[in-house]
């Protein structure tokens, strides 16, 4: 019996020494990116086969920068996937793709050519009205100065076709006029001369809708967001940069089928720093942002004041419409929502400095309702029992305490974000 | 393998105990090494993503989100080798990632509420498109003093997953080695208990057989060894006592038959011859003395058989021991006369000496202990008796003789019940058997110092009498234990 077991027990013991080396080996390097699902995976082995040594690109879009898309494009219930690459060896150095899914496979069904050097952005969408998704492709040669170059390209299914090439420093795909059929709004900059806003509307062919110009001198649109302007038009804003910090902003509505500029004089919305407009209370129409002045700080530079941002609405009877105000910290940390009876209530006192401490006062009594504090770490711990944590970085903590009913993230009254 | 017995039990045993110690060891191995490499896995995810998010912070572009490389540079910065990279925003929608398609859907697993409330989230689990086990981590990204958008590393735990398993596999391979191991030393360990008690247990059965002859050989250590030794021991004295019991017998039937032949060759002579009044005389006479011994032949047997069964009851009274060994002289004069012997009683006391006890049981003592002095003792010679006191408030009665005294290999058993030294001499080996257990009944002690052929002493030593007590053990029975 004895005997018989040896020669097994040998050999395990065997096995033992000379699996000894790796018997134990690094985590790290047995991770592995995580597979992809496989008909993800079949695609692009399939896209790498036909990409003939070139590189897939995504574009250079904050909104969506993935490079491969898989929608129905058609509107035949079967999937398409559109990818974009580039050869850069070759005269056309971008390259669209369009494949189509075939059972667990996929099948190369059009190849189309782009422009320029970059793939800025890239959008699948319906701006034809025919029911099947447009490829919408911005190019640029890299250069921010030269215009960039937007085109749009139609599938049916066997073949793609180039049905717009525009230039375009920003453009917006919406539905301005309200036909619930997308339209193509094309703003084009001459730097520090003119600017035209153009709205498309796709009927057999790419037709001007309204053309606006824009006659003020801007450097650069460092914003430009479309949607409701009041609850019942659509329309775009702009927010322009001029000179070294100062900006304003440009409010356009789509109204009977035509771009009205609604602040033809930039005074109205000149501000001394370029603040972002857009949908910041959420209620579905964009504000104006605006710089203002707290009271009492008329007379000093313009870096020590702590200024308040202030948003506004476009109405029709009576213009701007004050909507909220916050403060907001010019560096980033924080910012901080004004209940709306402070609006014209409650203003900074001047001994405040905005990276160390900062009162909130009545402008009437001078009474303290809140107060905002950087503190070192040491500090804070020896006073986090009375203020509230606003932001905190690596050094500083910032506190915030209130002397009315005002709460950090509570109740009606609370600092929104 | 192993046949039904101790030694499978032991065997299993030890079987059952390495099994279980082997079966823990093998539990916290398995959970020891998993944790060790699950969690080198998540610090080195969980590491990168704080120096990244720390470079990030300081040196890329914090507020530039509307700067269309935004993602991309985060994308850089936070890439990890061998992981997929996402940066989602609070909903747990993907902004961007190092996989190429656009995500279906949110990002619902539990690392990412644990991210959005300000802490490192972690979570294991299955891709849901591939079935993949994974580990995500997810780390916030605070802008503006908020979690605006999360960084979540993915890596795959299959290659792990596998090589965990092909360790959990070698680890039981081994132990399984070592139990076997371990199970077949335990067989030779069993043995060394196993075979000596099979050894001593089959001797055994042969000696329930009544094969008393056979013996435990080989030498055990411990319990088995004293085991083994008074199993001999046993086997020993059961032969021993059946010799006896045989001898006793056998002296017992001559005994028995001596005088009923004398009686039986008498009575047929007095019924049969005529009757001459002198032969007649003579013949009664003998036929009357073999009864006599006959009688006594049975009383013996009877006081011996009330002592084994602990009945014989004394009469307890005070003894005058000088007196007593007097009448015991007297007794047996003539029996001594006709052997030419001297009996001499000295006297080393002074005064009386009284012990409590019964006096014709004490007496019987006596005599029977001066009977056989005569017996074994050579024509004209002397015995003595010595009476002393002992220190120790006792009483001594020594009786000496030179005779022919007891070898050393038989003076033990001299005491026993049924030994004779010879058959030739006669009696039933009772006597000193009876007077022992009469002097012990009297807490009393005999010894009994022979050399051969030189003579023998007998020492029978007995509690005197207290006289300040004497009145109340006076008519006391004593009721023996």
């Amino acid at each position: 019996m004895i005997t018989r077991w040896f020669p097994a027990l040998a050999g395990l013991l065997l096995l033992l020494v000379l699996s000894g080396c790796n018997f134990i080996s690094d985590p790290k390097s047995m991770m592995e990116t995580p597979q992809l699902s496989s008909d993800k995976a079949s695609l692009i082995s399939i896209i790498k086969g036909e990409l003939k040594g070139g590189e897939i690109i995504s574009p250079r879009d904050i909104r969506n920068n993935s490079s491969i898309r898989t929608l129905d494009l058609n509107n035949d219930g079967v999937m398409e996937a559109v990818v974009f690459y580039e050869t850069p060896e070759e005269a056309v150095r971008i390259h669209g793709m369009i494949l189509q899914q075939q059972g667990d496979s996929w099948v190369l069904k059009a190849r189309f050519d782009g422009e320029g050097q970059l793939l800025e952005t890239f959008d699948l969408l319906d701006v034809t009205g025919d029911g099947k998704l447009d490829i919408i492709a911005g190019f640029s040669s890299g250069s921010e100065e030269l215009q960039k170059g937007l085109t749009v390209y139609t599938y049916d299914g066997d073949e793609v076709e180039k049905v717009l090439a525009l230039p375009y420093s920003y453009f917006m795909v919406d539905d301005l006029n309200q036909d619930n059929q997308l339209d193509l709004t094309v703003i084009n900059l001459k730097r520090d001369q003119l600017a035209t806003v153009t709205t498309y509307q796709y009927e057999e062919s790419f037709k001007e809708l309204s053309h606006l110009e824009l006659n003020d001198p801007v450097s650069e649109y460092y914003n430009a967001v479309s949607g409701n302007i009041t609850p019942n038009l659509k329309g775009l804003i702009l927010d322009a940069s001029v000179g070294n910090h100062s900006a304003f902003s440009t409010v356009i509505v789509m109204k009977d089928g035509q771009l009205v500029n609604l602040l033809p004089s930039q005074d109205m919305t000149l501000k001394g720093y370029p603040i972002m407009s857009g949908d910041v209370n959420n209620d579905g129409v964009l504000e104006i942002g605006m710089l203002e002045k707290p009271k009492g700080w008329e007379y000093i530079s313009f870096d020590e004041i702590p200024w308040l941002f202030s948003y506004y609405q476009w109405d029709e009877a009576q213009g701007l419409k004050f909507m909220m105000q916050q403060y907001m910290d010019m560096s980033g940390r924080f910012y901080f929502n004004f209940p709306k009876e402070w609006r014209g209530t409650v203003t900074i006192d001047t001994k405040s400095n905005k990276n160390e401490h900062l009162w909130f006062v009545k402008v009437d009594t001078n009474e303290t309702v809140a107060e905002i504090r950087f503190f070192s770490l040491a500090e804070w711990e020896r006073n986090k029992a009375d203020w509230e944590l606003l932001a905190r970085d690596a050094d500083r903590v910032i506190g915030f305490i209130s002397h009315t009913d005002l709460k950090v993230n509570k109740g009606e009254t609370e600092i929104k974000r | 393998m192993i046949k039904k017995g101790i030694g499978r039990q032991i065997v299993l045993h030890y079987f059952i105990v390495v099994f279980v110690t082997l079966f823990m060891i093998e539990g916290i191995f398995t959970l020891a090494i998993r944790m060790y490499y699950y969690d080198a896995i998540y610090n080195h995810m969980s590491n990168h993503s704080i120096w990244a998010s720390d470079y990030f912070e300081k040196f890329v572009r914090l507020n530039a989100e509307r700067d269309p490389d935004y993602f991309t540079q985060m994308l850089r910065t936070f890439e990890l080798d061998n992981t997929e990279l996402m940066i989602l925003d609070r909903k747990g929608e993907v902004k961007a990632s190092t996989n190429p398609f656009q995500a279906d859907k949110a990002i619902q697993t539990s690392d990412v509420p644990q991210a959005v409330a300000g802490s490192v989230g972690k979570w294991v689990g299955r891709q849901p498109a591939t079935g993949e086990p994974v580990m995500a981590v997810s780390r916030p990204l605070q802008f503006q003093g908020e979690t605006q958008y999360i960084v979540r590393y993915v890596t795959s735990m299959e290659q792990v997953n596998s090589k965990l398993l092909n360790l959990t596999l070698l680890s039981i391979g081994v132990a399984s080695a070592v139990l076997a191991l371990v199970t077949l030393f335990s067989i030779g360990l069993a043995n060394s208990i196993v075979k000596p008690i099979n050894n001593i247990r089959d001797v055994s059965a042969q000696m329930a057989r009544g094969r008393f002859d056979a013996r435990i050989k080989g030498s055990y250590k411990y319990e088995l060894g004293e085991l083994a030794s008074t199993l001999n021991y046993m086997a020993e004295e059961i032969v021993r006592s059946n010799q006896i019991k045989d001898d006793f017998i056998s002296s017992i039937s001559h005994e028995l038959r001596t005088p009923l032949t004398g009686i039986k060759g008498w009575s047929e002579t007095l019924t049969s011859g005529g009757f001459d009044p002198e032969e007649t005389k003579i013949g009664v006479g003998i036929i009357a003395k073999e009864t006599d011994r006959l009688i006594g032949l049975v009383e013996e047997i009877l006081d011996f058989s009330k002592l084994q069964q602990n009945e014989m009851k004394l009469v307890i009274g005070e003894v005058n021991l000088k007196e007593l060994l007097q009448e015991t002289m007297l007794n047996v004069w003539a029996k001594a006369e006709q052997k030419q012997i001297q009996l001499k009683l000295e006297d080393k006391t002074e005064g009386q000496v009284i012990i409590h006890g019964d006096g014709n049981r004490l007496k019987q003592v006596f005599l029977n202990v001066v009977d056989n002095a005569i017996k074994f003792s050579h024509e004209q010679s002397w015995i003595h008796l010595v009476i002393s006191r002992k220190e120790d408030g006792k009483a001594l009665v020594e009786v000496i003789d030179t005779g022919i005294g007891i070898s050393e290999e038989y003076l033990d058993k001299v005491r026993d019940r049924f030994f004779q030294v010879n058959h030739q001499g006669g009696g039933t080996g009772l006597g000193l058997a009876i007077s022992q257990q009469l002097v012990e009944l009297h807490q009393g002690e005999m010894e009994i110092h022979s050399e051969l052929g030189v003579g023998t002493k007998v020492s029978v030593t007995l509690p005197l009498l207290d006289l300040a007590e004497g009145d109340h053990n006076f008519i006391n029975e004593s009721k023996p234990e």
